[in-house]
């Protein structure tokens, strides 16, 4: 194997299994595993790859060096349980700190669990998300569904397209 | 008059059949005029008759390669901007960073879905319609943010050059036009408020699109001040506005009363507002709604804000955004309404609207002039801001998302 580019992207939750789920939705399976990070590859042909590494930003990890982390990230998905309150609140200012100190995209994304009944009318799985900012779009997505992963990665990616246009 | 949209006609270059009608019929399905050649150098010539508005070729051809086809093709003046996509059986990153540095619009490799192409096809020329649309718009007037160039900005910018002009702003769900003639302001409109009003609330408008159509304006003249005098009312009034909008939270916030329920504290002017305020309700239309001038309505809503007499709505962004939802589920033919609603709600939540973006470079700015800056250095900040870049080229990015699709 010869992998001669390669993107990083961080998946940020407090969930640690959504950030697991999402992985495993894009990348198959979950390379690497520890108590702070887990870490997948998709890797597009040999010589270029995405790197996933997926962060759960509970109690263990407070005091994460985001200054290392995003110094060769192409940005952010930062995904919140779209139903529990308390978790958007200790999530906001997480997407606050990546919008005022990196100049990368963010995609937020508000986790819905059962895409069977959502709560959400299906129009609002916005291909181009919902703008917040200039660098962060807003969508609804479902972790543990490769189709819903994958349109939130190519959402980040799109933005990325964008930004280099 | 209603224009009549001509039919595109599309070239395709391959010498393997077994793509090309299965390809040609599709396209044809999808409103397509489709010419299929299987030679490079015979399509280079039928495309000089042709006037294709696309060309779809593979790289391995006969004769001629799909990438020196391709370079043919858009060294005739003609084809110097038609779109151009490619096609191959080539999996290596190499092969298809070529193709896109060349130029070409997309690289399809094969196998590939018919259903694909037609997709891409038709994202291809909805962009280049998009793009002509705003260019043709561009040659008679300008567009923007509001929260780039504001009204004053707009005004000192058609004065320099004496122009006639309307603008068009757009704030909210509000949209005033102002009249400009040889770089005068004449006249002003927004719902029905009189024009020195209108373009007093319009001076206020930070945030919101503006659109300057550069066209002769024959109006009879309602704004006698000058421009100069305008300019110095409006900076007035934005610095005043800005002033006391400190401390309120942002102006699209829903408030609603809070449990003090008696109001003998309170002035008249206080109290006609608080009683105008029965349900929850955006600071904004709380404003526009009121019978007094914006500045002093703003005024007296911070002031019952401060006192304690309304309060930003207890119910969370999540719940608050349920009954949209729940209002979507009963009406889901308002989508683009509701959509900005939400994205609105959302955009409040995460607080990091370009306004504070602008705020926060403002106060970086500041630090970085401060006299003692030497002895701090350079802040992690602003070097951080400066680290971030993408690693990949466009190409990889591309190939990422054909994968990942």
């Amino acid at each position: 194997m010869t992998i001669l580019r390669i993107g990083e992207v961080a998946i940020i939750s407090y969930n640690y299994q959504e950030v697991e789920e999402f992985i495993k939705s894009i990348c198959d399976r979950i390379d690497i595993r520890n108590d702070r990070l887990s870490f997948g590859r998709f890797e597009v042909n040999d010589q270029l790859a995405l790197y996933l590494y997926g962060i759960s930003v509970d109690n263990k990890n407070k005091s994460i060096s985001w200054d290392l982390i995003s110094r060769k990230t192409l940005g952010f998905i930062v995904i919140f349980d779209w139903e529990d309150k308390k978790i958007l609140d200790a999530i906001k200012p997480i997407i606050d700190y990546f919008s005022r100190n990196f100049n990368v995209p963010i995609v937020i994304v508000a986790s819905i669990k059962d895409k069977k009944d959502p709560p959400i009318p299906d129009k609002f799985f916005q291909p181009d998300g919902i703008p917040l900012s200039l660098n962060s779009r807003f969508t609804f997505g479902q972790t543990d569904d490769p189709e819903s992963a994958r349109n939130i990665m190519i959402l980040l990616i799109n933005m990325l397209i964008e930004k280099l246009s | 008059m209603e224009e009549i949209e001509q039919v595109k006609k599309i070239l395709i270059v391959d010498d393997d059949t077994s793509y090309t009608v299965p390809l040609r019929n599709a396209l044809s399905k999808g409103g397509y005029e489709v010419v299929c050649w299987d030679d490079g150098q015979k399509a280079l010539e039928l495309a000089k008759n042709l006037q294709a508005d696309l060309i779809i070729a593979e790289v391995e051809l006969p004769q001629i390669s799909g990438h020196d086809l391709f370079k043919e093709i858009r060294s005739i003046p003609a084809y110097k901007s038609v779109p151009f996509i490619f096609l191959s059986s080539q999996k290596r990153v190499d092969d298809r960073i070529k193709s896109m540095e060349l130029g070409a619009d997309d690289y399809i490799t094969k196998p590939f879905y018919v259903e694909e192409i037609v997709a891409r096809v038709d994202a291809l020329f909805g962009e280049i319609s998009q793009l002509s649309e705003q260019q043709s718009q561009s040659e008679t007037g300008f567009s923007g943010s509001l929260t780039e160039m504001n009204l004053v900005d707009l005004i000192q910018t058609l004065e320099l050059g004496k122009k006639s002009a309307i603008l068009k702003l757009k704030h909210n769900s509000s949209i005033g036009m102002i009249y400009v003639m040889n770089g005068e302001v004449i006249d002003a409109l927004l719902d029905d408020l009189s024009p020195e009003q209108s373009l007093m609330r319009m001076f206020t408008w930070n945030t919101g699109n503006f659109y300057v159509e550069m066209t002769s304006v024959n109006r009879e003249r309602k704004i006698n001040e000058l421009n100069k005098e305008l300019i110095t009312a409006g900076m007035r009034r934005i610095s005043q506005w800005e002033r006391i909008n400190q401390g309120l939270p942002p102006l699209n916030s829903v408030v609603i009363k809070t449990e003090l329920n008696t109001y003998e504290d309170l002035s008249g002017e206080e109290n006609e507002i608080i009683q105008g305020i029965n349900e929850k309700k955006k600071i904004y239309e709380i404003i526009e709604q009121s019978r007094f001038d914006d500045l002093k309505s703003l005024a007296i809503v911070k002031s019952l804000y401060q006192k304690g007499y309304i309060k930003e709505s207890e119910e969370s962004f999540i719940s608050y955004t349920d009954n949209y939802v729940a209002q979507l589920k009963k009406n889901a033919s308002q989508s683009k309404t509701t959509h900005e609603r939400v994205a609105s709600i959302i955009s409040n939540v995460f607080k990091n609207s370009v306004k504070e973006k602008k705020l926060i470079e403002e106060q970086r700015n500041e630090r970085r002039q401060l006299p003692d800056r030497r002895r701090y250095g350079r802040r992690r900040d602003d070097r951080k801001r400066e680290s971030n870049q993408i690693h990949l080229t466009k190409a990889d990015l591309l190939l990422i998302r054909e994968r990942l699709s």
